[in-house]
């Protein structure tokens, strides 16, 4: 079983990723604000995800912070930001990948797989 | 001591001519300014300054440049006005405003009566401006002459008064637009030279207070405009994120339930849950068309091109659709893409989008059959072809068929949804690539939609 850290402020998103996390066999941290995201990677997440519309600082940020300290943990940014600049913007913070907002729960089993694998 | 006489004589013979002309009044000189030829003799230092002077107006942008290069033909007891004259549908007077106002050398910011507006109910006087006559009145003492031009306030100390009119013209005879009033505090005996150069500047500055108006109105017209366009465009990019986070809810849940993730489901439910998914993952194409159209249209739209195998987006573009494929029996793909292919400079998200568009619609219209996705090399481009054996196209819709939410006459009503606008963002997405978009089609044996992109030079 492995450990993923969710960075994520809306309760409904949050509901649905453990669901999607839990039924292939892993387990979900949640985060709500990017200072408690930073805090967590103390507890060693094997994946995290970020949503670039935090409360206290952008996705980016949280990115940014992370790559400070670990420069090969998978982070795959979430977000319904969705145009190619917003991507770009993305993988130049310093993600490992991109995913907008709305996606299907298959499509994130295919990416939690890969990472996970 | 020849020379000097001689400079007299022609002087004197300039001055004969002069008085000559200035017998004859212009009624009016180029867009309707009236011009009085000046009664006094040419001094070359009036003419200078007044050369000078209309030289500078004709670069002045504001009021208060306007005024503060007359200031420069007057002494600097003087104070400057500029009074903006309203009038009622008929043409008459109605009231004043003073909307600037100057002493020569600095900018009279604290003037008690600048934007006084005054009604000619309260000052008749206002209404004879027109019958003045004379675009420019002097009056060296307002006690010596018992004549009021202008309201008591403004001119409470006023002794030394010199009214320009500025003109405009009002389809036909030109009118009093403005005045320039300047005075003094004592009685003011106008010089030949002041006079001079404040009767010839007259006619020049009907010109420069309609071209500071114009102006203005195109300066303020333009930063609105560029205001407007920061507003679109910042009001686009937030309509697509605060659309999408909703949108999120319903495909992420209902993909959830159809998954398994939630459980075991029995087939009506899923029959449900599948439309509910198919409604958002549809209402999401329209959102992302609509906005791409949007940037489209607005000139916003970047393509990130970059020298690429055709092959990349086109194969990216069937991973997407094979599910579609194994969903309908009968349906089968076939793709022909030439082994070797010169590489051509794309952006292969958008190419990949316009592949998977025409690969969507084939889909769509076509019940039973093959479909077929074929690239040729041609001379100049490459051609994709997405050939179907579905319901055709009639005649009158392939002409209309990439524009955005056109109504097709016939074929598609209550059997499958229209095309949206996936092939009005597709022609956009080709025409920027500098390629072409079209299609030929034969009612009800299918149709075959191409795009072409050129080549270029090789790196």
């Amino acid at each position: 079983m492995k450990t993923v850290l969710y960075i994520e402020d809306t309760p409904n998103n949050v509901r649905m990723m453990r669901k999607t996390v839990n039924h292939i066999g892993h387990e979900l941290l949640v985060a709500t604000t990017g200072a408690e995201g930073l805090q967590l990677l103390d507890s060693h997440p094997d994946l995290v995800l970020v949503d670039i519309g935090l409360p206290d600082m952008s996705g980016f940020v949280v990115t940014e912070r992370i790559r400070e300290v670990n420069a090969t943990l998978p982070v795959i940014a979430i977000t319904a930001y969705a145009s190619p600049e917003d991507r770009d913007r993305c993988l130049d913070a310093g993600c490992t990948d991109y995913l907008s907002k709305p996606f299907r729960a298959d499509v994130m089993v295919a990416l939690l797989e890969k990472y996970l694998a | 001591m020849y020379l000097r006489h001689r400079y007299i004589q022609f002087r004197e013979r300039v001055n004969v001519l002069w008085n000559a002309l200035s017998s004859i009044r212009l009624p009016a000189l180029y867009d309707g300014l009236k011009l009085t030829l000046q009664t006094q003799p040419i001094s070359p230092r009036g003419g200078y300054l007044l050369y000078r002077l209309n030289a500078q107006l004709m670069t002045a942008t504001t009021e208060q440049t306007i005024l503060g290069t007359i200031a420069q033909a007057v002494d600097k007891h003087a104070t400057l006005r500029l009074i903006e004259l309203e009038r009622d549908s008929q043409g008459k007077i109605q009231a004043g405003e003073i909307i600037a106002s100057r002493k020569r050398d600095r900018p009279w910011a604290a003037d008690p009566v600048l934007h006084h507006r005054f009604l000619t109910r309260d000052y008749p006087a206002l209404v004879d401006l027109d019958a003045l006559g004379d675009p420019v009145v002097l009056v060296p003492d307002l006690n010596a002459q018992v004549v009021q031009y202008l309201p008591d306030r403004l001119l409470a100390d006023e002794r030394g008064l010199a009214i320009i009119q500025v003109f405009r013209r009002a389809d036909g005879e030109p009118i009093v637009q403005a005045l320039i009033v300047i005075s003094w505090s004592t009685p003011h005996e106008f010089s030949a030279t002041e006079e001079y150069v404040l009767r010839g500047t007259s006619g020049s500055l009907s010109v420069v207070l309609t071209n500071q108006r114009l102006y203005q109105a195109e300066k303020e017209t333009s930063a609105r405009l560029r205001e407007l366009d920061a507003f679109k465009n910042q009001f686009l990019y937030s309509t697509s994120h605060e659309l999408r986070t909703p949108l999120h809810g319903i495909i992420a849940g209902a993909s959830l339930i159809l998954e398994g993730i939630t459980g075991e489901i029995s087939d009506d439910v899923r029959e449900e849950v599948q439309a509910i998914l198919d409604s958002g993952e549809h209402l999401l194409t329209l959102i992302t068309d609509i906005l791409d159209i949007a940037k489209l249209e607005s000139g916003e739209f970047k393509l990130h091109r970059e020298r690429s195998n055709l092959r990349d987006p086109i194969e990216d573009a069937i991973r997407s659709i094979e599910p579609l494929f194994q969903k309908r029996e009968g349906l089968s793909l076939q793709v022909d893409i030439p082994a070797q292919m010169p590489s051509v400079e794309i952006d292969c998200t958008r190419i990949r989008q316009v592949v998977l568009n025409l690969l969507s619609n084939a889909v769509k219209f076509t019940s039973q059959g093959s479909i077929r996705l074929q690239v040729l090399e041609k001379e100049h481009e490459l051609v994709v072809a997405v050939t179907d054996e579905g319901i055709g196209i009639q005649p009158e819709d392939q002409a209309i068929i990439f524009e955005p939410f056109r109504q097709l006459k016939t074929g598609y009503e209550g059997k499958t949804q229209g095309t949206g606008l996936g092939l009005s963002v597709s022609r956009a997405l080709i025409e920027k690539h500098g390629g072409r978009i079209w299609l030929e089609s034969e009612p009800n044996h299918g149709s075959t939609f191409y795009f072409s992109l050129p080549i270029g030079a090789q790196q």
